[in-house]
């Protein structure tokens, strides 16, 4: 898998930023449009970034997720109730948020494990109390992790089930997009990790199992490939 | 009388139908176990005692173990030996948080508390991980403080789930688990309760 060299950011006050944002939802909402229109806010209520043009180009109706790749910050109480509920992080470990329309997600990898660890939410909070409604671990090989370590136990605020699963990106992935109901949803590749995705779209309780279908954009916005990952309960 | 002996077309066609039958028969061979089983509803059920649940994973030893399975039948061989390791191979067995689906009698619907029924040959392991039966994720399920973990309760870490069968006065447990591909799902004396890395699971609804 191709180590980008992202560089950590440092964490800024949500305070200031909250205000900001609702400043700039306030003003999305005014504009809206009729129904069908592609999503125009992330689970945490905040605008969705504006996706790379390059990619625009080439595909319709694409929603910007947000990636972060930041020190733990454990008086953080998303970060704080995640390590409660997955052991191994710690000040020091570096991670990967994420935030998309249905889901959010925190993806590290403790102390050069060969393991990944994360934990999903879909802005209901578990049976617990916690914010995240599921945990996984991924073992890691040459190619990055064996198994997507797909959770179907995460709900919506609407009562559907959201679907979490790692994906490995090409050499070359710069995004990945992930179809989901009447848009596409972007992903940057950040971190040197799998990219942990989301989807409402796909489900199958029956068999335990989600199907995703994904699409990897180069840097210049180039389709590199297509492809539609099954991915199912185990372990 | 005067014979004839086969041209070239005729040779090359025996060869090709010769190759084309021994592929098939090779393809017919390489069947997956999963072919084998079903997809049939479950049986709503009103009882669940623990003995039953013995009684069922006593049927799952000595058959295979599935990553994401699954299904077995009762012939105590493992009638997929060798699936590659973390690989939905469609052999036979469960894995281990998929036994303890089935024996648990859980629908596939988390929010569902209801005991469901599902034969051995029915293809299913239900959308709980080993890490989902310790946090005590989905309606039926619990955690249990481990000194109280009894007969068909179980121990989960975050990679791994199994179930006691009995508990040995050693201290120890019997446990019946799917426990990976090279060693089958089987039981073994193990000491769960004493290690940190397991919690103690339960599910509600057992009615003796």
């Amino acid at each position: 898998m191709d180590q980008l060299a992202d560089r950590v950011e440092p964490r800024r006050s949500r305070g200031a930023a909250r205000w900001a944002l609702a400043a700039a939802a306030a003003g999305a909402l005014a504009g809206c449009s009729d129904g069908g229109k592609v999503p125009e806010f992330l689970l945490d209520g905040s605008p969705a970034p504006s996706a790379p043009q390059s990619v625009v180009e080439s595909t319709e109706r694409v929603v910007m997720t947000r990636a972060r790749v930041v020190r733990a910050d454990l008086a953080d109480r998303l970060v704080a109730a995640c390590a409660r509920r997955m052991p191994g992080l710690g000040r020091a470990t570096i991670l990967v948020e994420r935030v998309g329309v249905s889901g959010a997600s925190i993806t590290f990898r403790p102390r050069a494990a060969p393991h990944l660890r994360g934990c999903d939410r879909s802005g209901v909070p578990s049976e617990s109390g916690s914010p995240w409604c599921g945990v996984s671990i991924g073992k890691l090989g040459s190619g990055g992790v064996t198994d997507p370590r797909l959770g179907i136990l995460c709900r919506d605020r609407a009562g559907g089930n959201v679907a979490f699963a790692w994906v490995n990106p090409s050499a070359r992935a710069r995004w990945l997009g992930v179809e989901q109901e009447g848009y596409v949803e972007l992903y940057r590749v950040a971190g040197g990790l799998p990219v942990r995705v989301s989807s409402r779209a796909g489900v199958k309780l029956e068999s335990s199992s989600a199907t995703f279908r994904i699409v990897e954009f180069a840097a210049d916005g180039a389709r590199i490939r297509e492809r539609e990952l099954v991915a199912r309960v185990a372990g | 009388m005067r014979t004839r002996s086969l041209g070239a077309p005729a040779v090359a066609f025996v060869a090709s139908f010769l190759l084309a039958l021994s592929l098939t028969a090779a393809k017919m061979a390489r069947a997956a176990f999963q072919d084998t089983c079903n997809y049939a509803r479950p049986q709503l059920t009103y009882t669940m005692t623990r003995d039953g649940g013995q009684t069922y994973t006593n049927v799952a030893r000595y058959e295979g173990y599935q990553w994401g399975g699954g299904c077995w039948n009762n012939d105590d061989v493992d009638s997929s030996p060798n699936d590659p390791p973390q690989t939905f191979s469609r052999g036979e067995g469960a894995d281990c948080s998929g036994l303890v689906f089935k024996t648990w009698k859980e629908s596939e619907h988390p929010a569902a508390g209801g005991r469901y029924h599902w034969d051995k040959s029915r293809n299913v392991h239900g959308p709980y991980t080993a890490q989902a039966f310790r946090d005590g994720d989905g309606e039926p399920n619990y955690r249990v403080i481990k000194s109280y973990v009894y007969v068909m309760d179980g121990f989960a870490s975050s990679g791994h789930v199994g179930l006691v069968f009995f508990r040995a006065t050693s201290g120890a447990d019997q446990i019946v688990e799917a426990k990976g591909e090279a060693y089958g799902t089987n039981m073994w004396t193990r000491s769960y309760r004493s290690d940190s890395s397991y919690d103690g699971i339960g599910r509600y609804g057992w009615t003796s």
